[in-house]
């Protein structure tokens, strides 16, 4: 009685997504005649406001300008999960939902998490029209480099001498880095401490490496944030207040900048820098009325920055990265399929980030394997001129990274 | 079958039965580790210099490892190929001197511990000892 | 009769009330979400080849009574070990796939007995003890593969080791053995590719658990699930039972994380088993199965519904109230709201069972009397 049961319920499911589906076919021919607005459809895969403000508020500032494919424009925008790291199912699945849209034309997918590139690869199979844009990518460059048609990361290879070299400029005497064992299983992450530790040395400043609670792991972010927010009063009376700091984790970012605007101490800039990387947490203003118009976001947060006697001791990029790079690789893909830019030419690249960052100047290479030798002609890493609140843009790009840090392991 | 019904005899079976479901894994682990084991194969249709000898490179020759598709090398090329395995098969399609199609069929090992192979064609259509040699990517 | 017949269909409903309201759930949100038939039925083939075995591994602890084997991540983490392992010698294609499953075995075996000790003097609260269990190697784990691996444990290869000289790289490209399983049998229905191999395996642990179920050992677990005493009181060795129970469950968990990262073609070195335990389990519970009783079609159909919920949602929550992010949040609200509502439902109908068995007990005495 009881199996038959079952098997009848088994039936009744199967009829249901039966159903479901000619519900779906039918209605997807419908609204398809009406949209002949745009001539194809860009895909943008971005992180939510929980983990990634900046990047979603990139995929906005696009949907503004271009109109969403809902609206018969020519963004289609998704999220990925906000636990990516379990979830790369779902990330995979997201990327490769993008491309059973038939006038789908580039996927832009910023940050580019763990995932994407297998993502890319199924897409590949499928599509290979579809040009695959990678920013900040989190998977291995080599990894990335074999899926996606260009792949952006900061770079980190240059700022890792360049945090150092503008924190000697300022005056500091010692480099505290923040992180924990799964960022330094990160070959960029990784490779940039070393990078970090080398500066430091030949520039005379003492290199310390301070462990921190995982967010991602049992304890929460609101556990990392709370040791953060109890460990740097002490750390920094033990190293001085010539001391700067740098966290590998956004969600560290908040509370170390609430303790050092308070107790002292240097924050040249973030991971992903951004003038929304912590700064409105950690000084309690409220932007929503500049969403998306950087030099306001940073003229209020300079002026704050000014009043809480912080002039001088605190940087970021001008404009924030996470923003910039979504909003300019979809433009950049949008140049490359209306034929005025070549993918891989990095004076193009550079017009569609230019776009969105009037007066802040950037600099950039090809990515360089380390153990090889070998330069990747999909792989781009980028950085903005570094802006100190209450002094101004540091020049960073006009600076020369001396040759051997390239080199570092 | 309580555990106080175990027999010495039951006990000593019991042993032997897994004892030889161990080795079967082992020996399967075995045969995997090796029957899978990728190598890199580079293909080379140079003129080389051995042993005082010279082979001269052949305008066009067809050449297939294993079931794989067939490589169609011009003079000069060099071509790379992934095999698993160490037990390859390796065919040689050329034109003989009398103008008449000649193909090579031969078997050959590869080692274990070496993860790419230079293999000459001059060499192995000559029938030169030293056709296949380890090689060491110079990075 | 027709009593009887009421009566049935109550408890039908009642038992399968999850599935129902997942498919209710599923039916609004298809058509929003806008997805072609052929993308849903291939991405749903994808989900089955991926999950099945993994959810399969869990179906013998809940038939010893032990509940739902949150410990099964100790198994995907002996099998991510297995593929560095692959990965590291450079085992491509099917040779290194079986291989990596039979370096699984031992570690299984280990953590799985190590598993089935501790939960043997935490009776009654297998679930949670487990779950921790799981935590707690996680961080033996990082520590084993970030540390030991490159410095006490060989590894040679460039690609997989951090530049620095130990430790695996965060995420590790299974190139040599990437879909090796699914495209070794491709069958093609239309644009789908249907991976008969896969499923033909699928298909054997299927047999082997019905096999199982009907030995001597099986048998025993069945009895250590109804009731424990009364098992220990006709000579079952529980103890032993219940451990062996876990190891196969964790040794079947290794096999299916080496059958899902095929599939995938990347390894987060140290994220990927994380949520493999919550989310087979939500899986399995979906499909109708409960803490005490599960049957392959359980998971079958749980994973359909489970799977296609995660596909179609974001699309659905985007397409309903006009944002992307949204639509993620929708799908982990529903999703979980759900399963919380499996997990109390099974609550209450034990406490009615209780409650009906002693009306029934009532009733038959007053006949008596």
């Amino acid at each position: 009685m009881k199996k038959s049961f079952f098997r009848v319920f088994l039936l009744i499911t199967a009829m249901a997504v039966l159903t479901g589906g000619m519900l779906i076919s039918c209605k997807k021919e419908a609204p398809k005649d009406e949209k002949a607005g745009a001539a194809y459809h860009i895909g943008v895969v971005t992180g939510t406001v929980s983990q990634s403000e900046d990047d979603l508020r990139g995929a906005e500032r696009l949907i503004e300008e271009y109109g969403s494919v809902a609206e018969g424009g020519m963004i289609q925008h998704v999220t990925y999960p906000d636990n990516f790291m379990q979830e790369m199912e779902t990330t995979i699945s997201q990327i490769v939902g993008l491309a059973d849209d038939p006038m789908m034309k580039a996927i832009v997918v910023n940050q580019a998490i763990p995932g994407t590139t297998e993502g890319f690869r199924r897409v590949k199979e499928k599509r290979d029209d579809i040009i695959l844009i990678a920013g900040e990518a989190h998977e291995d460059p080599l990894v990335i480099e074999s899926a996606a048609d260009l792949a952006i990361n900061s770079d980190f290879v240059s700022r890792g001498y360049l945090i150092i070299d503008t924190a000697k400029k300022l005056g500091v005497d010692t480099f505290v880095h923040i992180s924990f064992p799964r960022h330094m299983s990160y070959e960029t992450l990784g490779r940039r401490r070393a990078i970090f530790e080398a500066a430091c040395k030949d520039l005379g400043i003492k290199f310390v490496f301070e462990t921190a609670p995982d967010p991602t792991s049992d304890v929460g972010v609101a556990g990392a944030q709370q040791f953060i927010l109890e460990k740097v009063p002490a750390w920094v009376a033990k190293y001085g207040k010539n001391t700067a700091f740098f966290c590998t984790n956004d969600a560290h970012t908040e509370p170390l900048l609430k303790q050092l605007i308070e107790y002292g101490g240097y924050f040249i800039e973030a991971d992903l820098p951004s003038p929304l990387m912590g700064y409105p947490g950690a000084l309690g203003i409220d932007l929503s009325a500049e969403k998306g118009d950087f030099p306001a976001i940073l003229a209020k947060v300079e002026s704050t920055i000014k009043d809480k006697g912080g002039a001088g001791r605190f940087g970021t990029w001008a404009y924030s990265y996470g923003y910039t790079t979504t909003a300019a690789l979809g433009q950049h893909a949008m140049n490359v399929i209306n034929g005025e830019s070549e993918l891989l030419k990095m004076s193009d690249l550079m017009k569609a980030y230019n776009k969105y960052t009037p007066g802040a100047k950037w600099n950039g290479g090809f990515y360089t394997d380390v153990a090889t030798g070998v330069r990747a002609n999909n792989h781009v890493l980028i950085y903005q001129d570094t802006y100190m609140m209450g002094k101004g843009y540091m020049g960073t790009p006009d600076v020369t990274v001396p040759e051997k840090y390239f080199s570092v392991k | 079958m309580s555990n106080f019904a175990i027999t010495g005899n039951v006990r000593i079976r019991r042993i032997l039965i897994r004892a030889a479901f161990i080795l079967f894994m082992l020996i399967l682990a075995v045969f995997l580790f090796f029957g899978g084991k990728a190598h890199t194969l580079l293909l080379d249709n140079k003129t080389i210099e051995k042993e005082g000898k010279i082979y001269r490179e052949l305008n066009v020759v067809e050449v297939r490892i294993g079931s794989g598709k067939e490589e169609e090398l011009l003079k000069k090329d060099r071509v790379k190929i992934d095999v698993s395995g160490q037990r390859q098969v390796i065919t040689v399609t050329f034109p003989g001197d009398d103008g008449n199609e000649k193909i090579i069929k031969k078997t050959f090992h590869l080692k274990a511990g070496v993860p790419m192979y230079l293999i000459s064609i001059p060499a192995f259509i000559a029938g030169a000892d030293g056709w296949i040699e380890p090689f060491e990517p110079s990075n | 009769m027709l009593k009887n017949d009421k009566d049935n269909v109550i408890k039908f409903l009642e038992t399968n009330l999850v599935p129902i309201l997942f498919v209710i759930i599923i039916a609004f949100a298809l058509p929003l979400s806008g997805f072609s038939v052929r993308y849903l039925f291939n991405e749903i083939i994808v989900r089955l080849v991926r999950n099945l075995f993994l959810v399969l591994a869990l179906l013998l602890p809940i038939m010893a009574g032990m509940g739902l084997n949150f410990g099964m991540v100790l198994g995907a983490m002996a099998g991510e070990i297995g593929l560095i392992f692959i990965t590291d010698w450079n085992i491509t294609g099917l040779h290194g796939m079986f291989l990596a499953m039979i370096l699984s075995i031992p570690l299984s075996i280990l953590l799985g007995w190590m598993c089935g000790k501790i939960l043997n003097r935490a009776k009654g609260r297998e679930m949670v003890t487990s779950y921790i269990l799981g935590f707690f190697m996680n961080g033996v784990y990082q520590l084993v593969v970030l540390y030991g691996m490159g410095s006490v444990i060989p590894i040679a290869s460039d690609s997989i080791v951090l530049s620095r000289g130990y430790g695996i790289r965060n995420a590790v490209n299974l190139t040599g053995i990437r879909q090796s399983l699914d495209k070794l049998l491709p069958l093609k229905i239309g644009t789908t590719l249907i991976p008969v191999a896969t499923f033909a395996l699928i298909a054997v642990l299927c047999v082997f658990i019905i096999w199982f179920r009907r030995t001597k050992l099986g048998q025993d677990m069945r009895a250590i699930g109804q009731d424990m005493a009364v098992a220990e009181a006709s000579g079952i060795d529980v103890a032993r039972t219940r451990i062996i129970s876990i190891i196969i469950s964790t040794v079947l968990a290794g096999f299916g994380m080496v059958i899902y990262l095929q599939n995938i073609g990347t390894m987060n070195t140290y994220n990927s088993h994380e949520q493999v335990g919550m989310f087979s389990i939500a899986a399995l519970l979906v499909g109708g199965a409960s803490v005490n009783r599960a049957k392959i079609g359980n998971a079958i159909l749980g994973v359909v519904l489970f799977h296609l919920m995660f596909v179609i949602s974001p699309m659905a929550g985007k397409n309903l109230i006009g944002q992307a992010q949204l639509g993620e949040y929708f799908r982990v609200f529903v999703s979980y709201g759900v399963i919380s509502i499996s997990l109390v439902l099974y609550a209450i109908r034990k406490q009615r069972d209780k409650a009906r068995a002693g009306i029934a007990l009532a009733d038959a005495q007053e006949v008596r009397d």
